[in-house]
């Protein structure tokens, strides 16, 4: 169960993910989804005499990240004209990607298909949170990261046979978790 | 049990081992053989390798993006400079 005393030598660790994946699909830019949840860890940090414990830890840093995402928004609607998208291939680094992008769309994957799995993929990382810290941890490196066996094993002090173990785990657990919550 | 049985018998935890490192591509061809010889008795082992399957196909479906470690050191360096200056 989360704690419902704010930790936050543990947010990164334990709500990184979730918030990374919650921002890029509203935002769809990488470097402006980490500035918007450096934004947020910050502004918790300054706002933290305010959290009651009513909401678990990653609710109230989800809802203090969705008004970055608006303000964001109005900031760069606010800005005449820049709020257009815009194609410029000017840099070398891109050239001829423009060509990638006129393929068509499949045509049986829909947009609606796209967000259920980001959906999907915010409740996978939800059902993650709610199991052993340590096995999520080691779950996550291997599965989400890809991280190697041999690494994962020498980060954790574990060996093989304990990862395997863990994996095991992990993965009944977050079956049962996704057929509760999922399917 | 004789060679030839501890050769192609596993019990039900080794089986879940071999149908976890086959769902990550890192079973070897016996432990893969061991495994499909198991399930082919067990329907305990039958029910958890296709749950297990399905999870992998759900987790590839998802499309889950890793956050980079980089920027969640940065995470990490600033929240902890940020809260040792609010506590100081």
């Amino acid at each position: 169960m989360p704690s419902k005393k704010l930790n936050p030598n543990k947010w990164v660790d334990r709500y990184s993910d979730y918030l990374y994946n919650y921002t890029i699909v509203r935002v769809n830019d990488r470097e402006v989804a980490n500035d918007l949840i450096s934004e947020t860890f910050l502004a918790a940090l300054k706002s933290a005499k305010y959290f009651k414990g009513e909401a678990t830890e990653r609710t109230w840093l989800i809802s203090i990240l969705k008004r970055k995402i608006i303000d964001y928004y109005r900031k760069i609607n606010s800005r005449k004209g820049k709020a257009e998208v815009k194609i410029d291939y000017s840099d070398d680094e891109n050239n001829g990607e423009w060509l990638e992008e006129q393929v068509p769309d499949q045509f049986d994957r829909t947009a609606e298909d796209e967000m259920e799995n980001h959906e999907l993929g915010l409740a996978i990382l939800e059902c993650l949170d709610s199991i052993n810290e340590k096995h999520a941890a080691i779950f996550k490196r291997k599965t989400i990261d890809g991280a190697d066996t041999e690494a994962i094993c020498n980060e954790f002090n574990i060996t093989p046979s304990n990862l395997w173990v863990i994996i095991h785990r992990a993965r009944t657990a977050l079956a049962a978790c996704l057929e509760k919550n999922w399917f | 049990m004789s060679k030839m049985n501890k050769l192609f018998f596993v019990d039900c935890s080794k089986a879940a081992e071999c149908c976890n490192k086959a769902q990550y591509k890192e079973a070897n061809p016996l432990e893969k053989f061991k495994l499909k010889f198991h399930l082919l008795f067990c329907s305990t082992c039958r029910k958890l390798a296709s749950t297990n399957t399905r999870l992998t196909e759900t987790l590839k479906k998802s499309k889950i993006e890793p956050c980079p470690e980089a920027q969640k050191k940065k995470w990490k360096d600033s929240i902890k400079k940020e809260y040792a200056e609010d506590n100081a």
